[in-house]
């Protein structure tokens, strides 16, 4: 964060909102980072006997392995301040208290029943400063049968129904690479907040809002829903396929493991193809013919460049992209010229490489206060001796006796 | 839709209230990333008037479910789902007429939410400029599959395309022969996802302009937002050079997906705990104890071998029975649940997260809610997706002034 400057720039951001962050590994994180995107003031709460296990979860930054060398914890906490405490001794619970009465959110994705246990429960949370707004994120939510149940993002995935319907033609069910649980519950849960927040700021009133992860992924699969609604059919799986749009699939190209994407929505795309690739017959049943359709497309593309055949195939009016790998993101002209990349000030790893925004404001730009990952305890003495005002003293008797790490 | 219940949080909603009631928001938008975007902001109460093209409308209601397949404009299960709680009327913006009225529509809007090329716009008379001109409190919202700028921003694309620029395509799946090629997610999760981050900012906009009295465009990029759900690949290829693609073996174990006796159910396992009590509920077999299984990167080293034997056990286990007694000894284990089971399952309906709507012809269907639960202003079901239009009087007589008269002339010249 830039100094004060006296700019409105600085003023335009989310600022003054903080946020008390008891989240780790993933959808938590997520849901903060968004939130310190658009400027607020994250804390992050550790304790050295639970830090966030993501610290420790490979690919490493280049140097010393240690509890900062995680690329994905880098990822996913960019932008925050963290404090090390431990909130299951009553001093913790009591100074964590003190931070919560000057603070706007809490969010947790701690199991049902942890912050309860804990002695921050909503109830108690609220009784400590009403306006609150506290969300908690779990897999499953914090009622019904399977409240408790351990959650993480492949497994929540399979129970949501997503990766029935993933896969080949034929195959099994697949297994994305991503755990889209994570994200979709902490986009949905920075949404929520912000909701939340847009009401106190006109009623005064606090809330908390209660997060599914499964939920949270249900709610993107209403074709498949209402179709076994409305028809009692279940969807197949269908690989890249449509079932409106032919072709709809990825095509090898020239290149080791490069690939691209095509699709054609109407009869004037499909005909604008065959005018293109000159194999297809446009009076061929492109939908009866699939595979051969396929064939041909492939015969085509595999002798060109995937970024040769977007370029043909965009400016004829065909919607074409490869399939992009992370050497491509990286390198790619597009989000070069957007700055999607945000430039680290990590000291073992800076440049431009470790995350990037869901949005562009016109009139405030992603205003994270800092610009890498806090390392465990980080700002320590910021948040004890500036914002609660504990004396030298007082913080160093506590870190003693080993209530601040 | 029952709200939070109250053992939960210790107190009961109070029905009527609402998260945004007073945000006006107009949505300009088709398909999903756009309409979604504003369904999520009507549900939690805000008003937003949905405008589609005289005549064809949201190109959703031409896209199914529908009933036995048979197309119709008021029958789309999609347009049902995304378009409920709004106010629906036609207007086309690309007329002269049409234009003056859409910018009046703007004046008393807080939120504009659109998803056209911006080639389309510029091509229909408005400008990116002119609309924030209207009014000097809006916030537009632009939610396209590449974003205002770059080499890319009036490429053609669809779900597929959007996914597989995000990356995340490439190392899926995770499991089987490297050389299948990249697949795609079976349901249109990017375009979703774009249009829930569009929902996120517009609401970070409407916080900023309590602070500055003043809107601002918010321009989001499909292929941006999934990119940020997609990042696991980037720090492999930066640290590690090594570019991450499809199959091969998992750094640990187990984290992957097993047939069962009726189907196939997830593992992702964290823990050394969590790997003892999947074994004792196994009945503490030998091969558990052998040093190849001993902890659990030699379990990730040994994988081929260590999948045939759980194969073997699970072939005698429903992946229901098997998903309840591994969770009560807290295994991290999920069924690969069909959709029917999962319209089934007995924790969402105590929970009551499916609603049900009304489509012609179909009857009730039962929709999903919403992932979150608000103990003060809860979601609420309050009204279906509009039909084509049928909100025209209500909005450009009662709310613009328009005389009837002027309406059935702005009908027939195909503005309306």
């Amino acid at each position: 964060m830039d100094e004060d400057t006296g700019t409105s720039e600085k003023d335009l951001t989310l600022k003054r909102f903080r946020v008390v962050d008891l989240t780790r590994a993933q959808a938590g994180p997520v849901c903060t980072l968004l939130l310190a995107h658009l400027g607020m003031e994250v804390i992050k709460v550790e304790s050295a006997k639970r830090h966030d296990f993501m610290r420790i979860i490979p690919p490493y930054l280049p140097g010393e392995q240690n509890l900062d060398s995680s690329g994905h914890y880098a990822v996913f906490n960019h932008g925050k301040k963290a404090i090390a405490l431990d909130i299951s001794r009553p001093e913790g619970l009591e100074l964590i208290k003190r931070l919560i009465r000057i603070s706007d959110v809490v969010v947790d994705n701690f199991a049902s029943g942890v912050m309860e246990k804990l002695g921050l429960g909503y109830p108690a949370v609220r009784a400590v400063k009403p306006g609150i707004i506290m969300a908690s994120l779990t897999g499953f939510g914090s009622t019904g049968p399977y409240r408790e149940y351990v959650a993480f993002a492949k497994p929540v995935q399979a129970y949501a129904g997503l990766i029935e319907l993933t896969g080949y033609r034929d195959g099994p069910p697949g297994e994305p690479a991503i755990a889209m649980g994570d994200n979709f519950m902490g986009t949905y849960g920075a949404f929520a907040i912000l909701s939340a927040l847009v009401h106190r700021s006109r009623t005064g009133e606090g809330q908390y809002i209660d997060l599914s992860m499964a939920e949270s992924i249900i709610c993107a699969l209403p074709e498949a829903i209402m179709e076994y609604g409305m028809n009692m059919t279940l969807r197949n799986r269908m690989g890249n396929r449509d079932p409106l749009m032919t072709p709809h699939d990825v095509y090898r190209c020239k290149g080791e493991n490069e690939w691209i994407a095509i699709a054609v929505s109407d009869d004037m795309q499909w005909e604008t193809l065959c005018g293109v690739i000159t194999s297809l017959d446009k009076h061929l049943s492109r939908r009866k013919n699939q595979d051969e359709v396929d064939r041909r497309i492939e015969g085509w593309t595999q002798n060109r460049t995937k970024s040769e055949v977007m370029k043909i195939l965009q400016e004829a009016g065909i919607a074409a992209f490869p399939v992009m790998n992370a050497r491509d993101l990286l390198e790619d002209p597009h989000l070069e010229e957007r700055e999607y990349f945000l430039e680290s000030d990590h000291p073992t790893a800076p440049g431009k490489w470790f995350g990037g925004t869901s949005w562009k404001m016109s009139d405030t730009p992603v205003g994270t206060q800092r610009r890498h990952a806090p390392s465990a305890g980080e700002d320590n003495p910021y948040v004890y001796g500036d914002l609660l005002g504990l004396s030298g003293d007082e913080i160093n008797m506590l870190i003693d006796r080993k209530i601040i790490f | 839709m029952e709200a939070i219940s109250s053992n939960s949080v210790g107190e009961k909603s109070i029905n009527g209230k609402k998260a945004l009631s007073g945000l006006r928001v107009v949505e300009f938008a088709r398909m999903i990333s756009g309409p979604y975007c504003g369904k999520l902001l009507a549900d939690l109460g805000a008003e937003v008037i949905k405008i589609e093209m005289p005549g064809i409308g949201d190109k959703s209601r031409t896209t199914g479910p529908f009933v036995n397949e048979l197309p119709h404009p008021e029958q789309s299960g999609l347009f049902s789902y995304l378009n409920t709680n709004k106010l629906g009327i036609t207007l086309n913006p690309a007329s002269k007429e049409g234009r003056k009225i859409f910018f009046r529509l703007l004046e008393h809007a807080d939120i504009l939410v659109e998803n056209n090329s911006p080639r389309l716009m510029e091509q229909w008379g408005l400008k990116h400029t002119d609309i924030l001109n209207t009014n000097p409190g809006l916030i537009m919202t632009s939610i396209t599959p590449f974003g205002w700028n770059g080499p890319y921003r009036d490429y053609h694309a669809c779900e597929l395309i959007t996914y597989h620029s995000s990356g995340a395509g490439h190392t899926t799946p995770r499991s089987g022969d490297p050389d299948q090629p990249p697949l795609k997610l079976g349901a249109r999760v990017t375009e979703f996802y774009a249009g829930m981050n569009g929902a996120l900012a517009a609401m970070g906009a409407v916080l900023v302009r309590e602070m500055t009295g003043r809107g601002q465009n918010i321009d989001i990029s499909a292929q941006e937002c999934f990119l940020n759900n997609a990042w696991a690949g980037l720090p492999y290829w930066l640290f590690g050079n090594e570019l991450m693609g499809r199959g091969g073996r998992q750094p640990w174990a187990p984290l992957a997906i097993l047939p069962c006796k009726d189907g196939h159910v997830s593992f992702q396992f964290q823990s050394e705990q969590q790997w003892k009590d999947l074994v004792e509920l196994m009945g503490n077999p030998d091969w558990a104890e052998s040093e190849l299984f001993k902890d659990q990167f030699a379990r990730g080293e040994n994988w081929d071998g260590l999948a045939l034997l759980m194969n073997e056990w699970l072939a005698g286990q429903s992946k229901q029975a098997f998903f309840h007694a591994a969770q009560a000894k807290r295994c991290p284990v999920g069924p690969v649940n069909r959709i029917d089971e999962v319209l089934d399952c007995k924790h969402l309906a105590d929970r009551g997260f499916f609603v049900k709507i009304d489509i012609p012809g179909a009857g009730k269907v039962k929709i999903p809610s919403a992932p979150y639960k608000f103990s003060k202003t809860p979601w609420q079901l309050e009204r279906p997706a509009p039909t084509l239009g049928q909100h025209n009087a209500e909005i450009y007589c009662d709310r613009l002034g328009i005389s009837r008269e002027d309406l059935v002339n702005m009908r027939s010249s195909g503005v309306i």
